[in-house]
């Protein structure tokens, strides 16, 4: 069985070490370029939500390489994403290339139908080996939370441009060698040292802090949104994320299997504006918003891919948070036709417009 | 008070039934007119781009009514079938109408029954209560309004010409003005049209069967359960199949692929019609004379 799995940002470092640790071969799709999204524009419905289509090529990427067996998560919706499976089979199927999908439901307090997946792709290995690849895998999706935040707290002052982005890829890949739990931290430690010792350019203006909210997969895959957060590091700009993998697993996945309530502080700050949960984080990009306002932020981008349904509701109610909180708000979406100036012109209009309201508050409160 | 009923989306399925109730209830009503020209440039102009036809529809009735009332009746239809779900603006569309359409006073009772039916009568009760009626009269005028408004399915006018059977959801089927009134124009061309309230319960759940993973949308159900009943030779036949969505549709976007692909394997015509506020009346008529011309065509060669 030769596994392979979608691609977003660096759930790969996680997915192959799991995979690895229950004795299956991985091929890990290549990194997403114009071929695969050209890939996977193709054979997709043209109104699919974008994320589907860089599963396809993802997929057909790695089957030309020799993968026979896809892992793909799966939901409930409404958001869309718990039908892709269904549909990237079907697509596979009509176009005669041979990969098995396995599917991995939400866990829902269902632990058991989880491992069991995992088990047919790993029949020969217990529960406990399962448990303990987990664990591994796990800890990693934290390093990687951990270090891309504090690249995004040192791009926005570094002297020489490209020394985050370089460090943060090598910290990326050590941590991707890594096979215990004891590696993965000593890994993440001397990441995070190295990002933190990066050069400061001494004459720097405190940064613009922007907050990123909107659809997981978008904010997630550098590949598919421009390279937003380099783009608005080397603009001068410290992201602060709304959303990120690590943290949704913790808040989606482990609160749900232990049956934990998990904190509503983001559903209650919505709440004025949207009153029940939308599906993917249209709730989340309305709450964090509020919450991303209260904290003194400079800004909020909100990203989707073109026609996501809970971003489209989300975006309909921002403009209402910001009139009433006074934070700039604005919405990319990005699909297969999206081009890189055309997001950089928006960047720098909107990060331009930060920086004139931030002088401007600045001498309202010095008089 | 008068409360306003906007005539679009979930109307179609349940508007009757909302009239009904709040009328026992002895609420004042007023439901829009059909949409027009004018209401879907008011719903282009409220609305974010982005957002599906039939959203920018709904706003549209939304407007057209806040001009005589201030109260509008907009229940969240979070699910009405168990273990299922409607689309994400549904969901949200009681909040969507308040930040687009400024001044709205909104009553959103929560509909969802995907744990359990009662949340129906939860949602009637919340209702009753919101126009300060007693949970009795609530009731009573609930219970009165579903028996009222029950439908006999519709059936097949007899004809032996062609048939096809039309897909969509019924808010696409249903507004001549969105739909540029396809099945008029279908009817005119001498087709016989099968929809989905025209099948069985257990034709769709039988054409829904032959999915892998269920949907998990309420009215995608529907949509390819009918679907591949008519796709795989269930009664009454089908010659062909068009299927009514708009632009920007997400569970469309996804299901009719399934129901085409599903088509094309077992070779039945397929026709996808996709509105936005841009489609233009020419160039529908056109699409539609080949189709029909065609599976006709076919219809004549193989007998």
């Amino acid at each position: 069985m030769r596994v392979t799995f979608p691609r977003m940002g660096h759930i790969h470092l996680p997915m192959r070490a799991i995979m690895e640790r229950l004795g299956a071969e991985v091929i890990v799709p290549p990194p997403i370029t114009g071929h695969t999204i050209a890939l996977g524009a193709r054979h997709s419905p043209e109104f699919a939500c974008f994320p589907l289509k860089l599963n396809l090529g993802n997929f057909l990427e790695a089957a030309a390489l020799g993968a026979d067996t896809a892992i793909m998560g799966g939901g409930i919706g409404p958001c869309r994403f718990g039908y892709y499976a269904e549909v990237e089979r079907r697509i596979l199927a009509d176009l005669g290339v041979d990969l098995t999908m396995v599917v991995l439901e939400p866990p829902r307090g269902h632990l058991k139908q989880l491992l069991g997946e995992l088990k047919r792709v790993a029949p020969r290995h217990s529960f406990r080996d399962i448990w303990e690849a987990l664990h591994l895998g796990l800890s990693m999706f934290s390093a990687i939370d951990a270090l891309e935040e504090a690249s995004l707290m040192a791009r926005p002052v570094e002297r020489s441009r490209g020394d985050t982005t370089r460090a943060l890829a090598g910290a990326l890949e050590r941590l991707g060698q890594a096979t215990t739990a004891k590696q993965v931290r000593k890994a993440t430690l001397e990441g995070l040292e190295e990002l933190r010792g990066i050069e400061r350019d001494v004459g720097a203006s405190p940064p613009l802090r922007v907050g990123l909210v909107g659809e997981i997969y978008m904010v997630t895959e550098p590949a598919a949104n421009q390279y937003l957060e380099r783009q608005l590091g080397e603009l001068g700009v410290e992201v602060v994320r709304g959303v990120a993998v690590g943290q949704w697993i913790r808040e989606n996945i482990i609160m749900d299997v232990l049956r934990l309530r998990r904190g509503d502080r983001v559903k209650q700050a919505a709440k004025p504006y949207l009153g029940h949960p939308v599906g993917g984080e249209g709730l989340e990009s309305v709450g964090r918003s509020v919450l991303f306002a209260a904290d003194g932020l400079d800004g909020v981008i909100q990203v989707g891919p073109l026609t996501c349904m809970p971003e489209i509701v989300a975006q309909s109610i921002l403009p209402r948070v910001s009139a009433d909180t006074g934070l700039p708000i604005i919405t990319l979406y990005f699909d297969e036709h999206s081009a890189e100036a055309g997001v950089a012109t928006r960047l720098e209009a909107f990060v331009d417009l930060l920086r004139q309201r931030r002088r401007e508050l600045l001498a309202v409160g010095g008089e | 008070m008068r409360v306003g009923i906007p005539k679009a989306l979930l109307y179609h399925e349940h508007g009757a039934q909302w009239e009904r109730f709040l009328a026992g209830l002895g609420v004042e009503t007023v439901t829009s007119a059909p949409t027009n020209r004018e209401t879907l440039d008011a719903g282009v102009r409220a609305a974010v781009d982005e957002a599906c036809l039939p959203v920018k529809v709904y706003l549209g009735h939304c407007m057209m009514l806040l001009r005589e009332v201030k109260t509008l009746f907009i229940p969240r239809v979070v699910s009405t079938a168990a273990g299922a779900y409607h689309c994400p603006k549904l969901i949200g569309l009681p909040d969507v109408v308040r930040a687009c359409c400024p001044g709205a006073q909104v009553i959103a009772p929560t509909v969802n029954v995907s744990r359990g039916f009662a949340g129906v009568t939860r949602a009637a009760l919340a209702t009753g209560a919101a126009f300060g009626r007693k949970p009795l009269t609530t009731w009573r005028a609930w219970t009165v309004a579903v028996q009222a408004t029950g439908q006999p399915r519709p059936a097949l006018p007899p004809g032996n010409g062609l048939t096809l059977g039309l897909l969509g959801h019924s808010y696409m089927r249903h507004d001549r003005q969105v739909s540029l009134d396809v099945a008029a124009k279908l009817q005119g061309l001498g087709v016989r049209l099968v929809e989905a309230g025209m099948l069985s319960p257990a034709c769709i759940t039988g054409g829904a069967s032959r999915q892998g993973k269920p949907t998990f949308w309420v009215l995608e159900r529907e949509v390819i359960g009918a679907g591949y009943h008519l796709i795989h030779g269930g009664e009454p036949r089908v010659d062909g199949l068009v299927h009514l969505t708009s632009f920007g549709c997400g569970p469309d976007s996804l299901v009719a692929e399934m129901v085409e692909r599903e088509a094309r394997r077992s070779r039945v015509p397929f026709l996808l019609l996709t509105f936005d506020e841009h489609t233009g009346e020419a160039g529908l008529t056109t699409r539609l004379e080949a189709f029909v011309d065609l599976v006709r065509w076919r219809k004549r060669r193989c007998e």
